[in-house]
């Protein structure tokens, strides 16, 4: 009797050891991934804010030198026009009439440019009337001279986050810049629809468009700044992109969380 | 139904081999790192049937003082399970303890020698004190293991890691079955019945050890 007690206490004592050391060995294990998912947390912060910073500058810097353009070459430009405007073209000889008409023309496209670019490089109809104003604006002034343009924006869409809506528009921006230089589309549509605290932009067109596989292998192999600025504001908007082929269209669908 | 499961329970050391076994003929594609347990199953499988077969029949053969006499079986079987156990752990990347590790084999080599030679014998009685050593040998291995777990920075991942589930399960076999094997020879002189009763704990540890390396084998070849 005395030897089955002792082997029952043995057995027990050596099973007890032996939960007790595995579990301490879960605990620690446990312990290590919440570790490691608080350090690549921090990371994945610290790489945020890195980027946020990038865009801010870029953003401050684009509305200095859109500020400089205007008020400053613009204002040259308009008072060199003036200046043009002001020698009467009747009094000049016949060949130095030509040029001064030339000069005119010339020096208003020079006028109509440095007011695109500098609208381009900061839009103040963002400011003052939103983002569905912003990119019908940018959509019609780019594209509608050269393809069909279609504007569908869902006027529900009122949340004021500036920051976010210049990053949202630059995506836009930089999307369709993309679509005219490579895919050569003869039309494109862009929509939008905002619920449950998230906004949808689809841009449809008839291009020569990317799969998502084609985005997702040029992403990481490219040095082009055009794919890393949208990769890099789809991280600050905590957004997703995803590129459809469709049977003869293609559709970027562009997902933004909007709190 | 009982005498059922009692048969089964009887021949578990033979069919629960064919567990691991079906798994190393149907995945094929096995590592290096496998071949001693691989060994293991096929050598285990050999003298378990040989140990159960002259049990059930009562065979005498030359070195037995009785019929059914197969204690020589389950002694070599020990000493084979441990060689073969240490080669699997000395193959385990850990440089833990890896010379002490080494050297483990080479000391029971020469008390199994010198006990065998000179103290028991091979034949007749059941060796608790052997077994018990051979426990305690492979309850070393894999304790070194699991702290090396613990004191490493890396996080493992329990369902991809087939080492992790062999030394669990050879653990878990070697905790349950110590304290059998170390009593195992004083019940079976004086209480037959419980001595019995405890080999069947011990059938039913050995079936889970090869569902462990079925695991192992299955995981290994995905790796």
């Amino acid at each position: 009797m005395s030897d089955i007690f002792l082997f029952v206490i043995a057995s027990v004592v050596m099973i007890l050891l032996f939960a007790s050391f595995f579990k301490l060995l879960i605990l620690s294990q446990q312990k290590k991934i919440n570790y490691q998912q608080g350090l690549q947390q921090l990371r994945e912060q610290q790489h945020k804010q890195l980027i946020e910073s990038a865009v801010r500058s870029e953003e401050e810097e684009r509305l200095r030198i859109a500020e400089q353009l205007h008020d400053e070459i613009g204002a040259l430009l308009s008072a060199a026009k003036l200046h043009v405007v002001g020698i009467k073209n009747s009094s000049l000889p016949a060949n130095e009439a030509k040029l001064h008409i030339t000069a005119k023309e010339l020096l208003d496209e020079a006028i109509q440019k440095v007011r695109s670019i500098s609208h381009n490089l900061h839009s103040s109809i963002l400011t003052n009337f939103g983002l569905n104003e912003a990119i019908a604006h940018f959509v019609h002034t780019t594209c509608s001279q050269i393809i069909e343009t279609t504007i569908n924006l869902d006027s529900s869409y009122t949340v004021k986050d500036s920051e976010g809506d210049i990053s949202t528009l630059r995506l836009v921006q930089e999307l369709i810049q993309n679509i005219l230089k490579h895919a050569m589309p003869t039309y494109l549509i862009i929509s939008s629809k905002f619920a449950d605290n998230q906004l949808v932009i689809l841009i449809n067109h008839d291009g020569e468009g990317l799969s998502q596989q084609e985005f997702e292998s040029l992403r990481y192999k490219t040095l082009g700044l055009g794919l890393r600025n949208i990769q890099n504001r789809l991280i600050l908007l905590e957004g997703t992109i995803f590129f459809q082929k469709n049977q003869s269209s293609f559709t970027i669908n562009l997902t933004i969380p909007k709190k | 139904m009982p005498n059922l499961f009692k048969l089964l329970l009887d021949w578990s050391e033979v069919w629960a081999l064919f567990i691991p076994l079906t798994v190393l003929i149907y995945k094929r594609k096995i590592q290096v790192e496998s071949l001693p347990l691989m060994l293991y199953v096929c050598i285990a499988l050999l003298l378990n049937i040989m140990q159960d077969y002259i049990w059930k029949k009562q065979l005498l053969f030359f070195y037995s003082s009785q019929p059914g006499d197969n204690i020589i079986f389950y002694h070599i079987h020990s000493i084979i399970r441990l060689l073969l156990f240490s080669w699997f752990f000395i193959q385990v990347k850990q440089p833990f303890l890896h010379r002490v590790k080494k050297t483990v084999p080479i000391v029971f080599i020469i008390i199994v020698i010198v006990n065998y030679g000179f103290f028991d014998s091979i034949f007749t009685k059941f060796n608790s004190r052997m077994l018990g050593l051979e426990a305690l040998g492979i309850l070393f291995y894999c304790m070194v293991y699991f702290l090396n777990l613990l004191t490493d920075e890396e996080v493992i991942s329990y369902k991809k890691n087939a080492t992790f589930w062999m030394v669990t399960g050879i653990c878990m076999y070697v905790v349950i079955n110590f304290p059998i094997f170390i009593f195992y020879e004083r019940f079976s002189a004086n209480a037959q019945k419980f001595a019995i009763g405890i080999w069947d704990i011990h059938n039913l540890t050995y079936i889970m050890l090869c569902v462990f390396m079925a695991k192992y084998f299955y995981t290994t070849s995905y790796e």
